[in-house]
């Protein structure tokens, strides 16, 4: 044991100069963090290890160097395996040997190979790049925090390397690449309290700990203290008294600050801050003096407190409070302020031609001092002489102008009392100048308000949202006003207006704050290299100069469209949404026309700038309405239905609610096309929003701007909606509209407006403000051109789809066929059933009979006819509508054929076109065809062969019937011919061009040729006599039918086409008794013409309806009573085909086409008088 | 205390704790004593590879012995 202690004292290694300080209590504990005593501890060798015996190991014979290699590695072995194993238990020798065991072989392990190896040990560059590995590779395992934390240790740890190298350090920074080395070696991969350790680390580096307070003096612990002692006492009134020496530097009061401390600096120990230099760091405020926070001069008293150790808070240290006062000497807005040089001006008082600033107190103290104070203008009796720099005065503008609280105005701008002055103005410039900006002032705050209380009606209202608003609320809406999108893109240009007016403002402020530290001129605002000069004058010139009166205006179009505000708050117009839109939009149109017209270009500009803000929403509408045209899913989509359909309130297309409430049938609805959707150019709706009716009635509801082009874009979205509705894929058709269509791309307005704009030099040099520089024509024209094309493509592809692909044309030629007869061979044969029903005395109105007759003869045609005469029967019905069947009737007046109805039904599509007002249109041409068919049927029935020299009294029933038939002929072949056949030639040519335009051209063409035809059949009540008057004619071929059946005895016998013979014998009594019926013609040409009415029920009064017995002979006497009524109505006839006559001349006077049409009918009436 | 010597004490003190840190996050299992013996060690000329293959046998020796005991 001793031989051990011996070697074992060998091996102590020499003792360091630390090591041999006294040991101090610290150095056996258990190292704490940030005590400096650790690593003092780091010097001393383990003690109790060195002096235990060591293992045979340390017996071997060794080399001096190993030797002393061991030597000192044993105690850290010692220590480090201790450390690792743990203290030993008492007794445990089992630990005890083992614990020997390792530090020998940790020896041996270290002392053999480590230092031999140290070549191994890598350098700073392969180090770094070892941790960047691990940050890497914790970045991979999403642990960021740990990758943060490395890196920020690792690059501590690298500034500590590249710091000063003192070769005494304890730790060299030569080796810190191999002590992360080792670390490194160490690592294992990160567990949870590793994670948590790094959020812990680096919070900790973010926030790092406050300086310890121990030794902080605070006001606190001096009042906590006992009074009367402790240092900081001395001098207090009332406390220790000043100790004689320091006394009298304390009390040099009246002296200089600096001069004091200088004092203080050589006579105490305390911090010589005698200068301005406020890099106040930890160091210097170990050291710093307490300096009282009240330090006025006349206090006589000063704090000279002698605290030496600890942090003073930075408020208490003299260049604080010096730094303070420095900056408060520049707050010129602080009410106490006042100018350096001014109290030095006013004493000398005196008025310097070559000094501006003598002019403002000179002016004010020449000022009448005896006047009375009533008599003084306000501002001055009120005003306090404060007066500041003027370039602080213009940044106080500028201030102003951004609408925040500044000393020149106060929050109405106006100036008041506390205005400061300028030296250099007199009052009244100075009041006049700040008044002319501080009226800019308050229109930029009223506007400022305008948008802002917009931003917060819109805000409710999306708060609230739109679905659910009730219908309680939409009331209230109503009375309140509506937000609009216009309305809210106006509010936001206004907005971004001001905005440029506030960056300007900062501009200005910069440029000349620039210039105080000696930096050049801010380009924008000296193009001329003259320095910058910064006068309240200039600015306001400047502000006038850059904005002119453009605030004025859109104040004054705001005032106009909104109205005066009440309290700041401005209310929602209470008109509807697209009133106030358009007169929102035409408003500033006008102005902006109203300013372009003056030249005031600036102002033109930012008013269209604000007017294309505030077009963008309806524009957007307009695109969206041309893209996607009518919505059809109102049935799926209810509820977006019951607000109001899919279009905004404001939009000038409205919808009707057709089909809205039926879904998908509205659209089948013939009306739909027409009246679905309209544009709002009728103020009577809409009028529960109006509370002026007078001033919104002449207002219409399309912007000005669109009026050119609103029909183009109703009916674009309306033909692009019924091609949706319609199926049509616009991808797969190779037309080039439909590759128009797919192709087409909806600019916003402003880069509609943007583009193409000239952009002149000047436009450049102000910098994109010149933008919209686009003129009020040219704005037209263009919305023109980019909306006409889409229309025609649009148009043109809906008119060929349902023309080409809806069976238009088959559709067409049916009604043609059928309701203008051009099928004759169809409706002879039909007629011929019918009259000789009707001659027959049966009940032809049946609808059965009427269908199964029409169809029985369609069908046959079809199956002779060619393919495209093809006419679908299921679509076809007739139906007899008059009042009730009077047999007798049919006989006398051909009036009631007017009962019948020709219906024939359209599909779908076709339904715009053939609407049933004009299917109505053509049933009347059917019916006036189908009567004059049966006069011809009647008369070519009176036919007597041979022997007609017999019967003188023939004679004269011929020749009223060939004057009866000429006419009845002439006119049927005239319409027939020119009225029907003519124009339907030219109608199917319209057509074709028709079709390449837009389906409404199509309608339109349709409808004019119908109208035509009708008008033409004098159906128009214009005509009405004429047409009365023909009807006449034809009654009275029906009644000479009758007489001539009287005369005869039979007609039946003549009839060779007749296909019923039933009751031919017992006629010819009845019809003699007829005959003495009076049929009175009206002779008097009166237009009215309403004989035929009142004939027919006299009628129905006097005839009976008895059936007398036949008697199959007529005599003279009858006879000559016959050639009167037939010489009476022959002298009838003639006045009335003469009155038709006089009347067709005059519709022939015209010059329009259809007098030409009527040209030809009077020539052949001509022929009358041969 | 010389303020020479303080001044070496603290810079050494601070980078104790700036490689204490270090060791934490590479989560290395050393204490702060055993790493300031480590780090005297590695200072005295010691290859800090070997040291910690030292260090980490003596774990796998102390485990194994905890596991007998």
């Amino acid at each position: 044991m001793n031989s051990a202690s011996s070697i074992s004292s060998l091996l102590r290694r020499p003792q360091s100069g630390v090591s041999q300080r006294p040991e101090s209590s610290l150095s056996h504990h258990t190292i704490q963090h940030g005590s400096t005593a650790t690593v003092a501890s780091l010097a001393r060798p383990a003690s109790s290890a060195s002096i235990r015996p060591t293992s045979r190991a340390s017996y071997r014979p060794k080399s001096r160097q190993q030797k002393l290699t061991t030597a000192k590695l044993l105690p850290f072995c010692g220590d480090v395996v201790r450390k690792v194993l743990g203290e030993p238990g008492e007794g445990d020798d089992e630990h005890e040997r083992k614990y020997h065991e390792m530090v020998d072989w940790s020896v041996k392990q270290l002392g053999s190979e480590g230092s031999n190896k140290a070549a191994l040990v890598f350098d700073m560059e392969g180090i770094n790049k070892m941790v960047r590995g691990h940050v890497e590779k914790a970045r991979v395992k999403s642990q960021d925090t740990l990758a943060d934390a490395l890196e920020r240790c690792h690059g501590q740890l690298n500034e500590l390397a590249e710091g000063e190298h003192d070769l005494d350090d304890e730790i060299k920074k030569s080796r810190l690449s191999a002590h992360i080395q080792f670390l490194l070696a160490m690592s294992s991969p990160p567990e949870p309290s590793t994670l948590t350790h790094a959020s812990l680390y680096l919070d900790a580096l973010d926030n790092p700990p406050p300086p310890a307070e121990k030794d902080q003096l605070t006001w606190k612990k001096i009042l906590q203290e006992d009074p009367y002692e402790g240092d900081h006492w001395i001098g207090v009134p009332g406390g220790i008294p000043l100790p004689r020496k320091r006394r009298s530097p304390a009390y040099a009061a009246e002296v200089d600050d600096d001069e004091l401390l200088d004092d203080l600096d050589t006579s105490s120990s305390l911090s010589p801050l005698n200068s301005d230099d406020l890099a106040l760091d930890d160091t210097d405020s170990e050291n710093e003096t307490f300096q009282p926070l009240d330090k006025t001069p006349n206090s006589g008293v000063l704090l000279a407190s002698t605290i030496d150790t600890g942090h003073k808070p930075l408020y208490t240290t003299y260049a604080y409070r010096k730094e303070l006062e420095d900056l408060k000497s520049k707050q010129y807005w602080q009410p106490d302020w006042r100018m350096n040089s001014e109290v030095a001006l006013q004493r000398r008082g005196t008025f310097d031609i070559g000094d501006a600033s003598t002019l403002g107190p000179t002016l004010q103290r020449v000022l009448p001092k005896n006047m009375p104070s009533e008599q003084l203008p306000l501002e001055l009796v009120l005003s306090v002489d404060r007066h500041i720099r003027e370039q602080d005065a213009v940044r106080e503008v500028l201030i102003a102008l951004q609408g925040r609280e500044n000393a020149l105005y106060d929050q109405d701008f106006k100036t008041t009392k506390n205005t400061p002055k300028l030296l250099h103005y007199s009052l009244t410039s100075q009041q006049s100048l700040l008044n002319t900006i501080g009226d800019s002032c308050r229109t930029i705050q009223r506007l400022r308000q305008f948008t802002s209380s917009i931003m917060r009606h819109s805000f409710v209202v999306r708060s609230k949202g739109r679905q659910t608003i009730s219908a309680v609320d939409r009331m209230r809406a109503g009375r309140v006003g509506k937000i609009t999108r216009t309305i809210e893109a106006f509010a936001d240009a206004i907005d971004a207006e001001i905005i440029l007016l506030e960056a300007w403002c900062s501009n200005r402020e910069e440029a000349w704050l620039r210039a105080l530290n000696g930096l050049v001129p801010h380009p924008e605002f000296d193009t001329q290299d003259a320095g910058l000069v910064v006068s309240l004058l200039g600015t306001e010139k400047a502000f006038r100069d850059h904005f002119e009166d453009s605030f004025n205006t859109l104040l004054e179009v705001v005032i106009q469209v909104v109205g005066e505000p009440q309290l700041e708050e401005w209310a929602l117009p209470i008109r509807s949404p697209s009133l106030t839109t358009t007169l929102l939009l035409d408003t500033l149109f006008s102005m902006i026309q109203q300013r372009l017209e003056r030249g005031d270009k600036i102002t033109a500009e930012v008013l269209m700038k604000v007017f294309v803000g505030s077009a963008e929403p309806v524009w957007n509408m307009i695109g969206k309405w041309i893209g996607n045209g009518f919505e059809t899913n109102g049935g799926q989509d209810q509820s977006l239905a019951q607000v109001g359909g899919e279009l905004e309130e404001e939009f000038f297309i409205e919808s009707n609610g057709l089909g809205i409430e039926l879904g998908v049938l509205g659209l089948l609805d013939p009306d739909y096309w027409r009246e679905g959707y309209s544009l709002r150019d009728d103020t009577s709706s809409g009028s529960t929003f109006q509370v002026d009716e007078n001033s919104s009635s002449t207002q219409t509801r399309i912007p000005s701007f669109l009026k050119h082009v609103a029909v183009t874009v109703l009916e674009s979205g309306k033909a692009i909606g019924l091609l949706t509705a319609l199926g049509v894929d616009m991808r797969d058709r190779n037309s080039g509209e439909a590759q128009f269509i797919c192709n087409w791309e909806w600019p916003s307005f402003q880069n509609l407006v943007v583009d193409g704009s000239t952009w002149s030099p000047q436009n450049n040099s102000t910098n994109g403000r010149a933008l919209f520089s686009v003129s009020v024509d040219q704005l037209s024209r263009r919305i023109y051109d980019k909306l006409t094309p889409y229309g025609h493509a649009t148009g043109s592809l809906l008119a060929r789809v349902i023309i080409e692909e809806c069976d238009f044309w088959s559709h067409l030629r049916a009604i043609e066929s059928l309701y203008l007869m051009q099928r004759g061979d169809i409706i002879s044969d039909f007629t011929d059933i019918l009259f000789a029903k009707m001659d027959s005395q049966q009940n032809w109105t049946d609808f059965h009979f009427l269908n199964t007759a029409f169809s029985e003869m369609i069908a046959a045609s079809n199956i002779t006819g060619r393919n495209e005469e093809f006419i679908e029967t299921s679509l076809i019905r007739l139906s007899y509508q008059g009042g009730s069947f009077k047999e007798k009737n049919a006989l006398r007046t051909v009036k009631p054929l007017d009962g019948l109805s020709l219906e024939y039904l359209i599909p779908f599509p076709l339904t715009y076109i053939f609407t049933p007002g004009n299917l109505q249109l053509y049933s009347e041409i059917f019916i006036f065809l189908l009567q004059i068919r049966r006069a011809k049927n009647l008369l070519e029935k009176i036919l007597v062969r041979g022997a007609s020299g017999s019967n003188p009294g023939l004679k004269a029933f011929y020749a009223m019937r060939s004057r009866l038939s000429w006419f009845v002929n002439t006119f049927l072949n005239f319409l027939t011919t020119y009225v029907i056949q003519t124009p339907a030639l030219s109608f199917h040519k319209a057509l074709a061009e028709a079709q390449s335009q837009s389906f409404d051209q199509v309608i339109e063409v349709h409808e004019d040729y119908l109208r035509k035809v009708h008008n033409r059949c004098l159906l128009q009540t214009k005509t009405n006599a004429l047409y009365q008057a023909v009807l006449s004619i034809l009654d009275m071929t029906l009644n000479f039918n009758d007489l001539f059946g009287a005369f005869a005895g039979d007609v039946t016998m003549h009839d060779i086409s007749s296909h019923s013979l039933v009751l031919k014998h017992h006629r010819s009594r009845r019809q003699r008794r007829r005959r003495k019926n009076t049929i009175g013609f009206s002779h008097q040409m009166d237009p009215s013409f309403d004989t035929s009415e009142s004939e027919m029920e006299q009628e129905e009064d006097e005839v009976d309806y008895s059936y007398s017995v036949s008697i199959n002979a007529s005599t003279f006497a009858e006879s000559d009573d016959l050639f009167t009524k037939v010489n009476k109505m022959s002298t009838d006839l003639d006045g009335l085909v003469r009155f038709v006559r006089r009347g067709v001349e005059t519709l022939a006077g015209g010059t329009s086409d259809a007098a030409t049409t009527f040209g030809i009918l009077a020539f052949s009436l001509e022929d009358w008088d041969l | 205390m010389p303020s020479q010597e303080s001044d070496r004490i603290a810079s050494a003190q601070q980078t104790l704790d700036i490689l204490y840190e270090m060791s934490q996050l590479l989560n290395t299992h050393l204490d702060k004593e055993t790493l300031t013996t480590c780090v005297r060690m590695i200072e005295s000329g010691i290859n800090p590879e070997a040291l910690a293959a030292v260090i980490q046998e003596l774990r796998r020796e102390n485990a194994a012995l905890v596991g007998r005991a």
